[in-house]
């Protein structure tokens, strides 16, 4: 890759300090997203891929902290920035959009003044703004715009709020929009619109998406990257092709056999046994070790290093590549 | 909601309707004291001392042959004003203390509890006859008296509902857009717990009413001859037996309007809460 990525996460680590210990939510996370890319970042819950979204806006919650690495953000380091910068950065350089779009929305203000407010925030002229508002809430594919900037929260339905909340986060012409679990609230044929209109927006505005989600069905429809991520540590990344053709760690085949699959209906859906460690003292080794089908005695012992397959497809395990194709 | 259900909510709830009713009254009568009084407050006329209620003295007079009527309705816009600011003043402090313990947490939350706890466990009476004895009796020094005393209960209630809305998901979405911690108390957390703060303010005039007119009664708030009810109705005690009116009529007006003001605190509380919606 020629040009700098938009986002380059080092090494980053997300500590918190608990009454039962330390641990690392977040565990040495390293990946890239070029501008105009939709990465997606899939794992269980508590693999730490919610806590890595907020910490790319230094919106961890207390006790939560970030203890090492940089978050490399169009030339910044956004973990040396001070607090006091970092509204420059929310809303403005990077959007977030939620899991729960029911109560994302401030109740008491109509739809339309929310994001009037954010874009005066960006010293916009009070008519301008009210034409961007209706402008976004075009490009987001709300019918009747005009009538439904009137409109509270309350009156909108889900996926309707979900698209008003996208319509806020990308009013301010963000470089990135980060999702966290879009879609997990909401129903099927609305989720494909919202992914359907997330990558639209991509087209449209070159805006870089770091996707939350722990729904390979999500990452098909939508990603160009994926990052897997286990117990605080990234094990996999590479193309979506890449991961969907030839997946190299085992916890990423065994994510994709629990995937349902329209076209080879055989038996039950595969589960993964065992849950996901606790992280204040996690397995020795590697931390799949416990759950891993083909573990062997190093696994146990010593802690895999990322080992890449082809280019821009790396993974972290002891097992050796094994050529394409020959793994069906 | 459209404005003909909040009108049949409102026509539903017979006590606050009556509160409202009373509330508008003695306001219009306080606003048109001059209109409404047969005579000035101050003018005395032994001649006519102590005359029980009739068609001239509506309520009667008292020992210097001043018309209880006229001061009972002049007395109106004292209890008013001094209500007023001091639910103002109480309001400000106990909101912004109770906003910041509530988001901020930490040592500051801790410390305004601290402070919250301390005035609560006080008797409020005796603690404003304190300042007020302190700071010497005038009108002025009951409203600091009254309003430094009972600003707690807004900060509780302010900052137990700021500590539920800040967990709100809007609040972490707003914080994610870029809005500042000012721009989030004012724009996000103040105007959705503004319904409590109502119902707290129409709860708390009435009981500054109360404390105004108490320490009148006792001599420490406005002095001779403004006409305070508290003044008049202990002015008139040593009336009692001769000419009960001079002390009646005050206390009447007394209840009336407190009476009043918790109806319709009562009735917005109901009102305003979404529960209790059909």
């Amino acid at each position: 890759m020629l040009e700098n990525p938009l986002l380059s996460v080092k090494d980053l680590s997300i500590s918190f300090n608990t009454n039962e210990g330390k641990f690392n939510a977040v565990d040495g996370v390293s990946f890239d997203v070029n501008k105009g890319e939709i990465f997606a970042l899939v794992g269980e819950s508590g693999c730490g891929k919610s806590t890595t979204a907020f910490g790319l806006m230094r919106l961890i919650p207390k006790p939560g902290e970030i203890s090492q690495g940089k978050i490399i953000f169009d030339g910044k380091n956004l973990v040396k920035l001070p607090e006091d910068e970092m509204p420059q950065i929310r809303g403005k350089e990077i959007g977030m959009i939620f899991q729960n779009p029911l109560d994302s929305l401030n109740p008491v203000y109509s739809v339309g003044k929310q994001i009037y407010e954010g874009l005066i925030l960006d010293n916009i002229g009070k008519q301008d703004a009210w034409k961007r508002v209706v402008d976004i809430f075009n490009d987001v594919q709300i019918s009747d715009p005009k009538e439904r900037i009137e409109s509270y929260p309350h009156e909108l339905s889900g996926g309707m709020r979900q698209r008003v909340m996208i319509a806020m986060m990308l009013s301010r012409r963000p470089k990135l929009l980060i999702a966290d679990e879009p879609t997990t609230a909401l129903d099927v044929t609305i989720q494909a619109q919202i992914l359907e209109l997330i990558k639209e927006l991509r087209d449209t505005f070159n805006t870089a998406v770091l996707i939350i989600t722990h729904d390979f069905g999500v990452v098909a429809e939508i990603a160009d990257k994926v990052g897997v991520m286990y117990a605080g540590k990234i094990v996999e990344v590479g193309d979506v092709y890449q991961i969907f053709e030839n997946p190299l760690h085992p916890y990423t085949k065994l994510l994709m056999k629990a995937l349902p699959r329209i076209t080879k209906q055989e038996g039950r859906l595969e589960t993964i046994s065992g849950t996901v460690p606790n992280l204040v003292s996690p397995p020795k080794g590697c931390r799949f070790h416990p759950r891993c089908p083909m573990a062997t005695d190093i696994c146990a012992v010593e802690a895999p290093v990322f080992k890449e397959a082809e280019k821009n497809h790396r993974y972290c395990c002891h097992l050796e590549v094994k050529k394409r194709g020959t793994h069906h | 909601m459209d404005i003909k259900s909040i009108a049949k909510q409102v026509f539903n709830n017979k006590m606050f309707l009556i509160g409202m009713i009373m509330f508008f009254s003695i306001l219009t009568v306080a606003v048109f004291a001059n209109q409404v009084a047969p005579h000035p407050y101050d003018t005395i006329n032994t001649a006519q001392a102590l005359k029980p209620p009739q068609s001239q003295y509506l309520f009667g007079t008292d020992q210097y042959g001043r018309c209880i009527f006229s001061r009972v309705v002049y007395g109106s816009r004292i209890a008013l004003k001094v209500g007023l600011i001091v639910v103002i003043i109480e309001s400000v402090i106990g909101v912004v203390l109770g906003l910041l313990a509530g988001y901020y947490g930490g040592w500051l939350d801790r410390f305004i509890v601290f402070v919250t706890d301390l005035t609560w466990s006080l008797p409020p009476l005796i603690m404003a006859l304190a300042i007020v004895t302190m700071l010497g009796p005038s009108l002025n020094n009951v409203v600091i008296a009254i309003a430094v005393v009972s600003w707690a209960q807004f900060a509780r209630v302010v900052r137990a509902k700021t500590q539920a809305i800040k967990n709100m998901p809007y609040i972490e979405a707003a914080r994610a857009f870029g809005e500042c911690d000012f721009s989030i108390l004012l724009r996000y957390i103040l105007p959705n717990i503004l319904s409590p703060i109502m119902v707290l303010v129409t709860l708390a005039l009435p009981q500054a009413i109360l404390s105004t007119t108490s320490l009148g009664f006792l001599g420490l708030g406005a002095q001779r001859p403004m006409p305070d009810w508290g003044l008049i109705l202990s002015d008139g005690i040593s009336y009692m037996e001769r000419a009960p009116w001079i002390s009646v009529f005050p206390g009447v007006a007394i209840v009336l309007t407190v009476l009043g003001f918790n109806l319709v605190g009562e009735g917005l509380r109901d009102l305003l809460d979404p529960r209790l919606k059909v």
